[in-house]
């Protein structure tokens, strides 16, 4: 059975791990405010929203002429265990099928939520490989990567309030080890993109916006 | 000695209610493709239409509205001036007025449309295109205030949250503290 994920069996309960809770809690955004304010009104945007599909977010987004495509990675890829890469299928063709765009699509802004934390370190580099054929210079992505030790096993939903803040909505109570991306480890995965923004939020997530060169 | 109040002679009229503003035209009334239908190929028409059935090809409906019902699939790309889906759509939409896709329905496929509303619990992947839905939402921002919300209700607390900014990188900025509460109504764009 192929194995996606990163995932490993649920970790022994510590202290950080009883504190796991399944009500959604509203932080700030501070790279999302960054991101609102980098986008000029009268210009359409093409948006890719590697998250679920959610009211909230659709409508932020159409307080701007944009296009959103929203193509929900982690239940695209939880639901493509018939084949793996030790099937012998090449990453490039997982991705080129998951996530099919036409030739001269571009993205102005890739929102990846909190997907890297749950992510191979070679399935992580396919999908960037796979998405930076689609980026231009100035493309911006959105990332939140989890600092803590131990993350729930599943994605958050993350629904849009404002532009400064996000609702946190848990998808599931059972925890795992946390991969604990660096800004060093994320820079290695994410050739022609560097750091423009980065904020360390006290709930444990570092908030980084990237921008491709 | 005293009696009831009864109404004498004929009903006025002028009381009967009027229709609400907005009622469709005369000749459109809703066809229904049933249930145990299935239907391969184009359709198209001048009236509402509701699809409980299976449906593979193309739908127009352009000045009306179409719905894809609860129990309905359709395979098709779907043109109307209101498309609702409840149940399953793999195909394209073109709203000319809105899109709403139910908490009950699963879109597969791409929607243009100047104003998209997806229901909590609604599935979708593909792209969204709105292009035309910034005027329109300036204009309603300037007549009202109200704020962005969720269909359901929704009890949130809102943790301390005071962001440390790492040495070296932008300032964070000062964040709200203490206890919200929110409580949604309906999207707008409906």
């Amino acid at each position: 059975m192929s194995r996606w994920f990163y995932s490993e069996a649920p970790a022994t309960p510590s202290a950080e791990a009883s504190s796991a809770s399944a009500e959604p809690v509203v932080h700030t955004s501070l790279a999302l405010n960054v991101l609102y304010h980098q986008i000029r009104p009268g210009r359409k945007y093409h948006i890719l929203d590697l998250g679920p599909a959610l009211g909230p977010n659709v409508e932020f987004f159409s307080q701007f002429s944009c296009k959103i495509y929203i193509e929900d990675l982690y239940d695209s890829l939880s639901s493509f265990d018939y084949l793996s890469p030790e099937d012998g299928i090449p990453n490039k063709k997982i991705f080129d099928y998951l996530l099919p765009f036409s030739r001269a699509t571009r993205f102005d802004i890739i929102l990846t939520w909190d997907i890297f934390n749950h992510l191979e370190a070679r399935e992580f580099q396919g999908l960037m490989r796979h998405v930076g054929q689609f980026c231009r210079r100035g493309t911006m992505l959105f990332s939140l990567i989890s600092t803590r030790q131990h993350i729930q096993e599943k994605p958050f939903h993350f629904r849009i309030i404002d532009n400064h803040n996000l609702l946190y909505e848990p998808q599931s109570t059972v925890l795992k080890k946390c991969p604990r991306l660096g800004q060093s480890d994320l820079q290695r995965m994410l050739p022609y993109f560097r750091v423009t923004n980065s904020f360390q939020l006290r709930n444990g997530i570092r908030e980084y916006i990237f921008t491709y060169e | 000695m005293w009696k009831k109040n009864e109404p004498e002679g004929p009903v006025n009229d002028t009381q009967t209610p009027r229709p609400s503003a907005g009622a469709p035209p005369a000749n459109s009334e809703s066809s229904v493709l049933g249930a145990s239908l299935v239907v391969k190929g184009d359709i198209s028409g001048t009236q509402d239409m509701v699809i409980r059935g299976r449906v593979e090809g193309t739908v127009s409906m352009k000045d009306n509205t179409v719905t894809v019902g609860e129990g309905g699939k359709v395979k098709a790309d779907i043109y109307g001036r209101t498309v609702i889906v409840e149940g399953e759509l793999r195909g394209n939409v073109f709203g000319g007025e809105k899109v709403v896709v139910r908490a009950s329905g699963t879109v597969r496929g791409n929607i243009c449309s100047p104003r998209v509303t997806l229901e909590d619990g609604a599935r979708f992947k593909g792209s969204i295109d709105m292009e035309g839905s910034a005027k329109d939402n300036k204009k309603q921002e300037q007549a009202s205030t109200a704020s962005p919300a969720t269909k359901n209700p929704t009890k949130v607390t809102m943790q301390p949250d005071d962001p440390t900014p790492v040495a070296g990188i932008k300032k964070a900025d000062k964040s709200a503290v203490g206890q919200m509460r929110i409580n949604s109504a309906s999207t707008t764009n409906t």
